[in-house]
């Protein structure tokens, strides 16, 4: 990767402050489209593969077989502990300290702000599900009264779709269903066979609903020399370690490599973007502010356009702590929506069930994905239902482990040989649903406690509604019923702890709109009244879906430096 | 309860034979003569951690596969206890496992010796651990995981029946995610490079050992 040094220019003709999903593709494509392009990264540089430290490691290689310590947690991870899962040794190193990256909740509200900051960010522990939003999607808020409208349609993004799909590489099977346009796709991965049963139990007991392999950006089928250097997922289910085969989507698998090879892109890690400057005269913002966040010094460089892609909320910081005369409450908050209206995905509601049968049939591989159940509430007239929007399921099925052992009444030798064999087969399935855009669920500055940067922390005010509440005994209900339906016998439900972030699909806070009346951002994902300045991460989001949104992220980003491009040739910016 | 003859074959610190691991060297390391040759407990005393190491191995003895001890479980249990427990379920534990001792007459009889008496503490961790039906082991699990009684007498169950459930629990996990059961005993196939969904169970055998 060419590092910025001491002979770097300060001048660019793009800035991208980020390198996750986001940042990843507006780099790529601002570098491929021919512009000089400096890429700012806030935490250290990551090498792909090279600095995948624990890719091949096995439980036993680690301490506590990767469980972490509790005066650990305590110390540095009393909030990024909440999902349970990213603080393991195995990759807690993709993580912040909540120790060195404070923030606040207002009291009796939750936040969960789950960061990565480093090179590659987020894209190198996401899900990896990628699903498009529908024609409804895009319609809903002006349908429902709810939130402001907006401005694009599911026709200005498809081709998008079509572009960030073929470059990232989506594994999925086509269903042609109007809630959930197909993709792209690789082959699909297999399900096991009590997922099939599953498959064969909703879609004959129930009328529009379905069940699809997860569609997820891993490379699959005959791949060679499609995407670069990428090799095809080996099954390990060892992503969030990073993945040595460039077996999923990731900017240090993908976007950063290609932008790299255009020769075109400068990459400065250690910069904390803490300001976007803004000239009045002309308009236009001229470039940004950095901290070093090693050495604390400060630079300015300039450049022609700015793209923001540092996550939903370090984005909207950055354009709250940009205060000037004509932005006295920040960057392109004429409307007062800047940092309103966060919103994530709720989940941690589900069903569970044991499956008799199949005793003799086992799998191969650990499948980094699993079966998903497409939205199916509020699609049509016959689905409406008492709360809004809707919901699908991520799920699958599988065989028990030595680890029944601990619920077993039994001890000794006979008991401890039968845990060597597979135990009988359970499955379930979690509800994704969408949370309404609430200008009351907000972020704000913290100017009386400083992080070490001496820059303002952020103080989260963001609590469920009656909508998702509801939305929630439904998902718990609908899910049971299914698999019931499928065979699955002492089905239990469960709702579990959740807080706003939990879902890490934080979005909204810098949301688009017709006009600087009611958003910061118009169709083209730029700022309103200042126009070289582009977000296109989750902060431009106008309403959530219930569908992961990474790949919605890659298509706006891809469509924005598109225009971005073509303004700039036209000298309009 | 009637006195029993130790079984010297077990008495040396937590006996663990395992060669070619992380592991070496625990076999003798809980004597305090002999701590230059490896693994000390950071959590349990030497003398503790010798029968937590014996409890362990009742519970999952040694077949045609090896014993707990044998994969030196004791390791990963008091690893888990020093940094992992939270500090009311390090309590608990610690409680639970002096309440213990104080049924062992050979454990209390000489405070210096390692000599276990196995056949001793078989009996008393198979009248908490080993004989429920599925139901009235639901009832136990109620009663570990709940708050502590105030019953005298109950408290004592509670604490003992609280420790032993923890032992099995670690000594599971600590097993089956040892390497050598990991790799030479489960099914251990680190790059799958494909996931194939339904295929006989006899193609694989044994139960994947990553999960």
């Amino acid at each position: 990767m060419p590092i910025f040094d001491d002979n770097s220019p300060t001048l660019y003709d793009a800035i991208v402050v980020g390198t996750g999903i986001s940042g990843g593709w507006a780099a790529k494509e601002l570098c491929e489209k021919g512009l000089k392009t400096l890429v700012l990264e806030r935490g250290r540089n990551v090498k792909h593969i090279v600095d995948y430290k624990t890719a091949s490691l096995d439980p036993w290689d680690f301490e506590n077989q990767g469980r972490q310590a509790e005066a650990v947690l305590e110390r540095d991870y009393p909030k990024q502990r909440r999902t349970g899962y990213t603080v393991a040794k195995e990759h807690v190193h993709w993580f912040v300290k909540d120790s060195e990256h404070p923030y606040d909740e207002v009291d009796g509200s939750r936040f969960d702000w789950i960061r990565g900051y480093h090179v590659g960010g987020r894209s190198l522990v996401w899900g990896r599900q990628s699903y498009r939003w529908s024609p409804m999607d895009f319609e809903a808020n002006a349908k429902d009264g709810v939130g402001t409208p907006w401005p694009i349609k599911y026709e200005d993004l498809a081709p998008w779709y079509d572009h960030v799909e073929t470059f990232a590489g989506i594994s999925g099977q086509a269903e042609n269903l109007p809630q959930l346009p197909d993709s792209k796709f690789l082959p699909p991965m297999q399900m096991n066979c009590v997922e099939e049963e599953m498959k064969k139990g909703i879609e004959s007991n129930f009328s529009n609903r379905h069940v699809t392999m997860g569609r997820v950006a891993h490379l699959t089928g005959d791949v060679k020399g499609k995407f670069g250097d990428r090799g095809n997922c080996q099954f390990r289910n060892r992503c969030m370690r990073g993945c040595p085969y460039g077996g999923y989507f990731s900017s240090n698998a993908a976007t950063l490599p290609a932008a790299e090879a255009t020769g075109n892109m400068t990459l400065r890690p250690s910069s904390v973007v803490f300001e976007v400057i803004y000239d009045k005269d002309s308009k236009r913002a001229t470039g940004v502010r950095i901290i070093d966040a090693e050495t604390k010094k400060t630079y300015e460089f300039t450049s022609k356009i700015v793209f923001l892609n540092a996550s939903a909320i370090n984005s909207t910081w950055i354009m709250m702590n940009s205060k000037s005369d004509a932005y006295p409450e920040g960057l392109g908050n004429e409307s007062g929506e800047l940092g309103h209206n966060i919103m994530d995905h709720h989940f941690q509601v589900g069903a569970y069930g044991k499956y008799d049968g199949y005793n003799d049939r086992y799998y191969k591989g650990r499948r980094p994905n699993g079966i998903y159940v497409p939205r199916f509430q509020n699609i049509d007239a016959a689905s409406k239902q008492d709360f809004l929007r809707g919901y699908g399921y991520q799920g699958g099925a599988g065989r028990e482990a030595w680890g029944r052992g601990i619920a077993e009444a039994a001890i000794g030798g006979a008991f401890k040989d039968s845990l060597f064999a597979p135990g009988q087969w359970n499955g379930g399935i979690m509800a994704f649903g969408e949370i309404l855009p609430n200008h009351d669920n907000k972020m704000t500055l913290n100017y009386d406690k400083l992080d070490s940067w001496g820059l303002p922390t952020v103080t989260f005010d963001c609590n469920m509604g009656e909508n998702e509440m509801a939305m929630r005994a439904d998902m718990a209900t609908q899910a049971a019923e299914m698999l019931e339906a499928s065979g699955f016998k002492d089905v239990g439900t469960y709702d579990n702890s959740y807080g706003i972030g939990l879902g890490i699909h934080e979005m909204g806070t810098a949301r688009m709109g017709s006009s600087s009346k009611n958003s910061v951002l118009n169709k083209w994902n730029q700022v309103h009244s200042c126009k070289n300045v582009f977000v296109t991460d989750g902060a431009c989001m106008t309403s959530a879906a219930c569908q992961n949104p990474s790949l919605t992220y890659m298509a706006l980003t891809a469509r924005a430096a598109d225009y971005a491009v073509s303004e700039l040739k036209k000298q309009n910016l | 309860m009637k006195r029993r003859t130790a079984l010297k074959t077990i008495s040396i610190g937590v006996g663990v034979t395992v060669t070619g691991s992380a592991l070496m060297g625990v076999l003798s390391s809980c004597r305090s003569e002999t701590k230059s040759t490896g693994w000390q407990p950071s959590y349990l005393s030497p003398r503790d951690a010798s029968l937590v190491s014996e409890i362990a191995d009742i519970i999952l003895p040694a077949t045609e596969t090896p014993g707990a001890k044998d994969v030196g479980v004791i390791v990963y249990m008091d690893g888990m206890i020093d940094q992992v427990y939270k500090t009311e379920d390090k309590e608990k534990f610690a409680a639970g496992l002096a309440e213990f001792k104080n049924k062992i007459d050979s454990y209390r009889a000489d405070e210096n010796s390692y000599d276990i008496d196995r056949e001793e503490i078989t009996d008393i961790v198979q009248e908490y651990l080993g004989r429920y039906t599925q139901e009235e082991w639901d009832d136990f699990n109620g009663m570990v995981y709940g708050d502590p009684p105030d019953d005298l007498a109950e408290l004592e169950k509670y604490s003992i029946s609280s420790f032993l459930k923890s032992v099995k629990d670690l000594s599971i996990a600590a097993y089956f995610g040892s390497e050598i059961i990991g790799t030479e005993h489960l099914s251990y196939l680190p790059v799958p490079g494909e996931y194939l969904g339904c295929i006989p169970l006899s193609d694989v055998g044994n139960s994947w050992s990553l999960g």
